[in-house]
């Protein structure tokens, strides 16, 4: 079937190697071809750099993050969630575990730091990560700036942050980079204001520099709304 | 992908291998949106891909041992893993409609993947080593990778005799090897 193979000549071996890697052999020829890898070093380093080559197949595909309920379900079957009651609850009742760690760390800033000023703002987003350990506290004002407070960050890649993004008529939008630590405030744009309390905000693992492009790439850490704080100044 | 970034993908495989819990929760952040994107790309349907990348990450956790960063980069050594799921749930998901079962719609999807494709050039070097290929060199090749398809496989799939096939494997494969090897 395959004339010209002729695995005695060192470039039809290198070139048979990449077809291998590729999968274009039929099972006779894998057969012949691994009976002479196994006991060919020299094989063996072509293989490994026909995979090499052909990792640009891979590297051209614009990622895609899978949906944030994947991780713990991964973490689960592997064993490595640290609080699986926590996964077993669902969202809903995570999510009012989230809001009760959300309390316990404004009670703590108080506690803190008697004096400063309580989280300024009319709303609220704790963003939690699939360990319901709050990265950020975000708060908004009725004037469109959001205040940050970076609270315990997970760690990231290097060279990467988390971004913050909320939803306008099903596109995310870029609210900007959240701080690996201190504070940060940003300023909505003017359009979005209105839509600010009851939009979905999410929060992605992206470059530090911003996402490309604009558009989220990275794994989502968090996304939720703002929630109205109790007796703030306004009414939302 | 950047190298500072693989040598993270190094520590966070050796703490995998050390049964760290932080290690495969980095090594997800870090790895999952590209290992999705490439079972997307193999399996064409989002539940599959989903399933298929908790058993890449299964695997990983098992093996992550076994990875000799002397051998192949993290990502490579990952994409290896993750493209050997993709292709064995194609291949089951092939003996199930040859038995009878639901028929599926290879080719549906075909010309958008292609067209999201053509946008993600995201290095130079990427580019140019992609534009050295023909086009029918490049469909070909990546059908092949992408689809886990013998020669005489790629040749039913682009009704073309296997003298032709082969010759535009053949031929892809070596400008790619030139310009990955060389940069040129």
């Amino acid at each position: 079937m395959h004339e010209q193979w002729d695995l005695s000549d060192p470039d039809e071996r290198e070139l048979a190697a990449g077809e291998y890697v590729l999968g274009t052999l039929d099972r006779n020829q894998v057969a012949a071809f691994e009976a002479l890898l196994a006991v060919s070093p020299a094989l063996q380093q072509h293989v490994a750099a026909w995979r090499e080559h052909l990792q640009i197949l891979n590297d051209q595909l614009p990622p895609v993050p899978p949906p944030a309920s994947l991780w713990p379900r991964i973490a689960q079957r592997l064993g490595v969630g640290r609080r699986p009651w926590l996964q077993r609850l669902g969202v809903w009742r995570s999510l009012t575990a989230g809001l009760a760690i959300a309390s316990l760390s404004l009670a703590l800033l108080w506690y803190q730091a008697p004096g400063q000023p309580m989280i300024p703002g009319d709303a609220v987003f704790v963003v939690l990560d699939e360990n319901q350990v709050p990265g950020w506290i975000i708060s908004a004002s009725v004037s469109g700036e959001l205040m940050v407070q970076a609270v315990q960050p997970g760690d990231m890649p290097a060279g990467m942050g988390g971004e913050l993004w909320m939803m306008d008529d099903g596109q995310p939008v870029s609210l900007g980079m959240l701080p690996s630590h201190g504070e940060a405030r940003m300023i909505m744009p003017q359009r979005l204001r209105a839509a600010l309390t009851h939009a979905d905000l999410a929060v992605s693992i992206e470059p530090a520099s911003g996402a490309p492009h604009g558009q989220p790439t990275g794994p989502v850490i968090d996304h939720g709304k703002l929630i109205p704080m109790r007796n703030s100044s306004v009414q939302l | 992908m950047q190298n500072n970034t693989q040598d993270h993908l190094v520590d966070y495989l050796m703490a995998c291998a050390n049964g760290e819990a932080k290690g495969v929760e980095r090594l997800y952040r870090a790895t999952s949106a590209r290992l999705y994107a490439q079972l997307l790309r193999i399996v064409r349907d989002e539940s599959a891909a989903q399933d298929c990348l908790q058993q890449v990450y299964l695997r990983v956790w098992q093996t992550a041992g076994r990875y000799d960063a002397g051998q192949a980069k993290p990502m490579t050594w990952l994409s290896t893993i993750t493209r050997n799921i993709g292709i064995d749930w194609l291949r089951k998901r092939h003996r199930h409609v040859e038995d009878g079962g639901e028929a599926l719609d290879m080719l549906a999807h075909y010309d958008d993947m292609d067209a999201a494709t053509d946008l993600a050039h995201s290095t130079q070097r990427l580019h140019e080593c992609l534009e050295a290929l023909s086009g029918d060199q490049r469909r070909a090749l990546e059908r092949a990778y992408f689809e886990g398809l013998t020669h005489g496989e790629l040749a039913s799939a682009l009704a073309q005799p296997l003298g032709t096939i082969k010759s535009w494997i053949r031929r892809g494969l070596e400008r790619l090897k030139v310009c990955m090897s060389s940069g040129i």
